[in-house]
This record gives C-alpha cells, structure tokens and sequence, in this order.
C-alpha cells in the first residue's frame, strides 16, 4: 500500500480518565409548610 | 584474710607487688614472671592494634565522606544532563515537526476474510487489534521505524487517511469476501502524506461483504466476534437493511471523524 512521503511522527499517549464520585452535601434549608 | 585467687584478677596483681616488697619471694614467682612478659608483649601488639585501627576509621570516615560528595556531583550531573537532554529533545521534535496526542488518531484499513480468519496484508488478526513488529528490529526498538531505517516497505500497521484512497469499490464495501474498517491508532504513529503506519492499532468500526452477508457495525462487542470468528459471527450479525454501500460509507467515515484531536 503506498502511502505517500513520510511527513512526521506522532507520539499518542492515551491517557487514564480518573472519574472519581462527588458527593454533593445538600445544604438546603427544609421549607416550613404555612397552614393557614 | 580473702584468698588471693578470690580477688579479681588486677587486684592479684597489685596484691603481688605489696608481697614482693614484704616477703622475699621471687623464687615462687618464675612461672608468674613469664606470664607477665607474655601480657605485656600481647599489650604492646594491642597497643598497636589499636592505633591502626583509629587510623583505619579516620581513612573509613574520608572515604565515606568522599563517596557522599561523588554522589552529589554525580546526581547533580545527571539532573544538569537530564535538562541539556530535555531542550535537546525539544529542539530535535520542532525541527523534525514531532507532535503528541492524547487520543488516538483513526484512519481507514483493509482486511480480507478468509475461512475462519480475517487477514491484514501479511498477518491474520485472531482480534481486532495488533501491536505491530518490524522484522529487522531488536527488541525495545522504535517501532515502527521511522526515516527510512527499514523496508521497503517500511514496518508498523498501516492505514490510510480517506477512503477514496483505496480502489474503486473498496470504499463503498462492495467487494467480496473483505472487511473495511476504521482503525484507532496509538503509541508511536508515523503520518504520511496519504495515511499512517502505526504501532498498535485497534478496530472501532468494521463494514464486511462475504458470502453475500452483509455487517456493517461500530459495537464493540461485535467486532470482537467478527474477527474471533468472522463466518459465524457475519451469519448471526448480518444487518442487510442498514448496510447497504451508502450506509457503510457513512458509518466508516463517521467513525472515523470521532475523537479528533487538533
């Protein structure tokens, strides 16, 4: 197969995506319910 | 009054000087007098035992010492080394236009299926990835090589950039009994003008005409069987109605757009 005149080299590293779980603190306020 | 041979030795040595001023006894005393001449050649050899000793710790000390600071120079060596290599190496990958990716670079191949086995040009791939090696080379070299250091034709998994470089009916899959596929390309990749040649590569996409059985897929799960166990696995995957020319076409060149880095 010919392809061509060599252009360049390219050095792929694949690279480990850590995806470590957030915990997301719920800061909310509970809503007092108004009674009429 | 204790018996001599009750005192601690030093002390019967003493006691002995205190009897030989009192008492005329030195004609007892022929096998101590020995003794004593034998102890006090054995003190001067200790003496002198001793002293070469100190000296031999003084010298251990220089020693140790000067190997501690050989060390530091040579660690600082490496690390000015290290850093002279470092701009060198930059230097070198601007001028010969070397560039890094963190994902893999695709490009389009060929493989023709025979009985139970899909074969690349030279080699059957029993799975849809290979780690190329060039026959000149030694172990733990730069493969594939680069700058015409082998070949023709030059080692490392090929493939090439578009589909139109291929023969007519190549692209569309309309001939027989081959596969076309988009191939994942990493390690070290050497870019031609028309395609690649690469040091591992594996298969993310995969069009196949054989028997009159047509795939076309992207799923992982069956490529692996399509090259595990190609004429079986046509049979069972078979999609005829999604895998007409136009549809392989698109699903390749799709395939192939996906993850770019630039």
């Amino acid at each position: 197969m010919d392809i061509g005149k060599e252009l360049r080299v390219i050095v792929v590293e694949e690279e480990e995506v850590l995806v470590e779980p957030v915990q997301v603190e719920d800061d909310r306020q509970p809503v007092e319910s108004k009674k009429d | 009054m204790p018996r001599v041979g009750s005192q601690p030795s030093s002390k019967a040595w003493e006691m002995l000087q205190v009897y030989r001023e009192r008492y005329p006894i030195d004609h007892l005393l022929g096998q101590v007098d020995s003794l004593e001449r034998s102890i006090q050649r054995r003190e001067a050899r200790h003496h002198a035992i001793r002293r070469r000793l100190e000296s031999l710790e003084k010298e251990l000390s220089a020693a140790t010492a000067e190997l501690d600071a050989v060390a530091q120079e040579i660690a600082g060596s490496r690390t000015a080394g290290a850093l002279l290599i470092e701009d060198i190496i930059d230097r070198v990958r601007q001028e010969n236009d070397e560039r890094w990716s963190p994902i893999p670079i695709r490009g389009f191949r060929v493989w023709r299926i025979e009985s139970e086995a899909v074969w690349g040009n030279q080699l059957s791939w029993p799975e849809p990835r290979l780690e190329s090696r060039c026959l000149r080379s030694v172990p733990g070299e730069d493969i594939p090589h680069s700058l015409g250091r082998c070949g023709p034709p030059a080692c490392g998994i090929y493939a090439l950039k578009d589909l139109d470089f291929f023969p007519a009916g190549v692209a569309s899959c309309e001939m027989r009994d081959m596969a076309v596929g988009v191939v994942a390309l990493a390690g070290k990749v050497v870019e031609h003008e028309l395609g690649y040649r690469a040091q591992r590569a594996s298969v993310v996409a995969l069009a196949i005409h054989h028997r009159g059985h047509r795939v076309v897929t992207d799923r992982a799960s069956e490529i692996e069987a399509l090259f595990r166990t190609p004429a079986s696995a046509i049979e069972r995957l078979e999609n005829n109605d999604v895998s007409g020319p136009n549809e392989a076409r698109a699903l390749l060149e799709r395939s192939q757009k996906e993850d770019k880095w630039t």
